[in-house]
């Protein structure tokens, strides 16, 4: 019983729930796994206890988008490294994530634990290109890094590496 | 963590690929504004991050540092500005210091325009004029901590390992080549088992055509005579970097800019400045010295830091346009110059054949000195552009230079059909 029309409830923390097309949840490998436990238990919410109402609309839009792609392997490193050459972010891909830096913070973290790799991947070359430029307070400001160099050695660090910064 | 030993087991987990998480990630519900991303999820940004990027990455944090580490150093490009750069934390000599004092003080202002640097009187070093323009110029003129600090060689000893591969875009000065040497000589008598170093698993050496202009370039300004073997300054500290298992270089392409450059470069009045065409000819002839003379040296001296069994490093020369004999007898591929006109390949190849026994065994006799002759080194590919492959009777040519070559295969293959360069990974080189 693979139909693709069959549809899945998904329950946000917020308990807001939405149903959507199979296709489109499984994007996620964590509710397609979740799925395949459950089995034919029609009806039934998948609770997503760690993403909200309004992350969880964004990111449907992005799997709707690509529902009709090919499932990325489950795991295989050269996969990774594939993916990382080609840092450029496709056309709609680029304007679908123009949100601000909190959006930007959720998608990521939403997309870490619904386990959907290329929206991971397109979440972080945006924080990428978004830093460029940053000095290292401001990345530690960013990201919430607390700085363990004492200021000689972070002063020495920098210069040593200043010949990365053309 | 500690950040002056970072252990092998350490670096290592942080190269392995990202692991995803399965289960949840523990998120508190009340978040702050930016809540600390999880370890994992930093790594894959970093993972994304440019040069720059990964430069600041280094001093934000002793995490971050040893996650940017490897991706920054993995793959270095020396470039005129970075040069000296690069190479901060290893004890340099007095006059570099000096330079680095000086060409802050002596940026000519409105006042001093004419001012003119103090020559200094060493007779054994080469005085270096503009060598060093353009570097540091930009630096605060005072340090608020000592530096470098005894802890920064080791520390940048300890980055240098991750490095694979080097690419030269610009010869390095020459207050740097010498102190590398010095560094070296050090290094050595230090641990005598294994010879030190700079990059010790460094693989892959590119050399674009840009750096062997400036090779030109220099030899010219330090008025070198055409027919003199002198660049061991810069070729010579090239070895030291590493035993490289790759070599690609590309011959460089001159045009008017160039020409304009060399113009520029020179605008005192006391020197004689050669005619755009002379310029031309003679920048080849210096590149082609350079080829015929500084690459197989360089090689030879890679060879002998190797411990048996030997191998050739696999070369690939790009965008060549005249067959050189010495490196004909290394294994290796040759990509023509792609604009070569047609009558082109058929003179070279000319050449290639008229090269008769006799200087071919001296030649070899030269190489003969340094290599025992029982390794294996006799592969070539030559990849012609397609167009060129009709009008030739490729059959022909190749019966004959395989049968003048004892032993070594030479083979002829269209260019679209060979592929692409190992090193730059293109089949055009980088200028």
């Amino acid at each position: 019983m693979s139909d693709n029309k069959q549809k899945v409830i998904l329950q946000t923390s917020d308990d807001e729930q939405f149903t959507v097309e199979k296709i489109v949840a499984e994007r996620s490998a964590m509710i397609k796994s979740m799925m395949e436990d459950l089995g034919e238990q029609e009806g039934q919410a998948i609770p997503l206890p760690n993403v909200s109402s309004s992350v969880l609309t964004k990111i449907l839009e992005y799997c709707d988008h690509h529902k009709n792609e090919p499932l990325p392997a489950a795991d295989s490193s050269d996969a990774d490294d594939s993916r990382r050459k080609t840092s450029e972010i496709g056309e709609w891909d680029a304007r679908w994530i123009q949100v601000d830096q909190e959006m930007l913070f959720e998608i990521i973290l939403a997309a870490n634990y619904l386990d959907i790799k290329p929206l991971l991947d397109v979440g972080c070359k945006t924080v990428a290109n978004m830093i460029k430029g940053k000095t290292p307070e401001e990345i530690r400001k960013l990201f919430n890094i607390t700085n363990d160099f004492t200021p000689e050695e972070e002063e020495q660090i920098r210069k040593e590496n200043e010949w990365a910064e053309e | 963590m500690s950040l002056d030993q970072p252990t092998p087991g350490n670096i290592k987990s942080l190269l392995a690929p990202v692991p995803r998480a399965t289960s949840l990630p523990p998120i508190p519900p009340s978040r702050p504004y930016y809540g600390r991303l999880p370890d994992e999820i930093l790594s894959l940004i970093i993972s994304f991050a440019d040069q720059s990027t990964l430069g600041t990455f280094m001093s934000v944090s002793k995490f971050t540092y040893h996650l940017a580490a490897p991706r920054l150093y993995a793959h270095i490009i020396i470039t005129k500005q970075n040069a000296d750069k690069l190479f901060i934390g290893l004890p340099r000599s007095a006059r570099y210091r000096r330079i680095r004092i000086s060409s802050t003080s002596l940026i000519p202002t409105p006042n001093n325009a004419t001012a003119r640097p103090i020559k200094l009187r060493c007779s054994d070093v080469p005085i270096e004029s503009e060598d060093e323009e353009g570097v540091d110029q930009g630096d605060p003129p005072l340090n608020q901590y000592a530096y470098p600090a005894p802890r920064s060689e080791k520390r940048k000893l300890a980055l240098f390992p991750s490095t694979r591969i080097i690419t030269l875009t610009t010869r390095m000065p020459t207050q740097l080549c010498q102190d590398l040497r010095v560094w070296a000589r050090r290094a050595k008598r230090e641990c005598i088992k294994h010879k030190r170093h700079l990059f010790p698993k460094f693989e892959t050496l590119i050399i674009t055509g840009k750096c062997l202009k400036d090779c030109a370039d220099w030899q010219d300004r330090h008025i070198v005579p055409l027919d003199d073997i002198v660049d061991d300054q810069f070729f010579g500290v090239l070895p030291l970097l590493g035993c490289f298992k790759n070599l690609c270089f590309t011959a460089p392409t001159y045009d008017e800019a160039d020409y304009d450059d060399y113009i520029l470069r020179r605008s005192k009045p006391d020197v004689h400045l050669l005619s755009a065409p002379t310029f031309k000819s003679t920048c080849s002839k210096r590149f082609k010295m350079i080829v015929k003379d500084m690459i197989p040296d360089l090689i030879l001296t890679i060879m002998e830091q190797l411990t048996p069994p030997k191998k050739f490093p696999r070369v690939t020369l790009h965008n060549i346009i005249n067959y050189m004999l010495p490196l004909c007898e290394l294994d290796h591929t040759m990509f023509l110059a792609p604009y070569s006109r047609t009558d082109q390949p058929k003179a070279l190849l000319e050449r290639c054949l008229r090269v008769n026994k006799r200087t071919k065994t001296s030649q070899m006799e030269v190489l003969n000195d340094s290599i025992p002759w029982e390794y294996d080194f006799d592969k070539m590919i030559i990849g012609v552009p397609d167009a060129e492959m009709e009008d030739i009777d490729w059959e022909k040519i190749l019966k004959y230079a395989n049968a003048s070559s004892k032993g070594s295969q030479v083979d002829i293959q269209m260019m679209s059909q060979l592929s692409p360069c190992p090193c730059c990974l293109t089949k055009e080189g980088i200028q």
